[in-house]
């Protein structure tokens, strides 16, 4: 009887504790909007979080998923716009929002500064994303409680 | 962008689970936990699954026009990252020698992988 | 998803999500040719995910219970670590 193939995509959560009100988390997306699932697994992981009345210290957006902060994205009208859902998101709840430069740079994501740097024709990292380094990843899940990262 | 004052050291455990080189997972795993190295904290990195492979002695990366991973774990012990393991059952599994790793670093069962993650603070998989 | 299970131990809870919903009927099984035991276990799948592959609660064995966002939300906070596996 052939094995049947596993598919991916968990969590397992270790070590409970008393669950902690009002909690720190920083969010770390990795994969680039449409292509897998992950993108909207994590939006809506941060919506529930802030129904919840969590906050969110850092939404860091690093290897494909800078590709969730490309303004140029056009989504069709009956889907959902991810780089739009995800901006307004970030914009209501003033979350703080980094998109890692070198990631973003070799992916064609430019903030105005890079473009005129390399004399780019033009700019495109969706606001209120800002292009920064890896050290804004490890400094934010310093200052929470919990960091949770999606798609591979 | 402010930068929040860093609290007191946290453990952070890094899980490198892809093969070198057919995607750039593992480099980009490397460099997460290369940039942890100023921020004075407690960093555990383990390759577990096809991340072994990243370990594999003899890479020259060169003929497919990207740097050579290998060499680039090298520079963990600069940087302070002393705690590296590696999965035995995966090396296992992959018909890769425990005696041969391109890098120092503790072979040790899927158990001590188990208590290391529950000793974190944080876990990154990649 | 077998190292995953390789290196979850009893009081973890493990949630399915996304394409990891189509490992739930098999869970048992891949358990038991892996020589682990999913005893102590919490399994869950994600509500949304599950009912998007055509599968319910009903299909699921008495034990693994569905949960929704704030659910998923909840286990986070409940537990120290969070591990995601792709």
């Amino acid at each position: 009887m052939p094995e049947a193939p596993t598919s991916v995509g968990a969590f397992f959560f270790a070590t409970s504790c008393h669950g902690l009100s009002a909690v720190k988390f920083t969010i770390v997306l990795h994969a680039a909007p449409y292509t897998s699932q992950a993108s909207h697994s994590a939006l809506r992981f941060a919506q529930a979080a802030l129904s919840a009345g969590h906050e969110i210290v850092r939404v860091f957006f690093y290897y494909d998923g800078v590709h969730n902060c490309n303004e140029f994205s056009v989504a069709p009208q009956d889907e959902i716009d991810l780089v739009k859902a995800w901006s307004s998101l970030l914009q209501a709840h003033n979350i703080d929002a980094v998109t890692c430069v070198s990631s973003a740079m070799k992916r064609g994501i430019v903030d105005e500064r890079e473009a005129k740097r390399h004399e780019l024709r033009s700019h495109n990292l969706q606001a209120p994303s800002v292009l920064s380094g890896l050290g804004q990843l490890v400094d934010a899940s310093l200052a929470s409680d919990r960091t949770i990262s999606f798609g591979a | 962008m402010t930068m929040t004052l860093t609290p007191a050291a946290k453990q952070l455990v890094f899980i490198s689970r892809r093969s070198p080189y057919g995607s750039a997972h593992a480099r980009a795993m490397l460099d997460m936990v290369l940039a942890t190295a100023v921020f004075d904290q407690k960093v555990t990195l383990i390759f577990m699954d096809d991340g072994v492979l990243q370990l594999h002695t003899n890479q020259a990366a060169a003929g497919i026009g990207v740097k050579d991973l290998c060499a680039a774990l090298g520079v963990l012990p600069l940087y302070d990252i002393q705690k590296v393991y590696v999965d035995a059952q995966s090396l296992q599994v992959r018909g890769m020698s425990q005696e041969e790793l391109a890098i120092a670093a503790e072979v040790c069962d899927s158990a001590r992988i188990t208590g290391l993650i529950r000793d974190a603070d944080v876990v990154f998989t990649l | 998803m077998q190292s995953c299970l390789h290196i979850a131990a009893p009081g973890d809870t493990l949630l399915l999500i996304e394409d990891g919903i189509y490992n739930v009927r098999t869970l048992n099984s891949l358990a038991a040719r892996m020589n682990v035991t999913l005893e102590g276990i919490q399994v869950c799948v994600l509500r949304d995910d599950l009912i998007a592959r055509g599968l319910s609660a009903v299909d699921l064995a008495d034990h693994i219970t569905t949960v929704d966002h704030a659910g998923f939300v909840e286990l986070t906070c409940q537990h120290r670590q969070s591990v995601h596996w792709f």
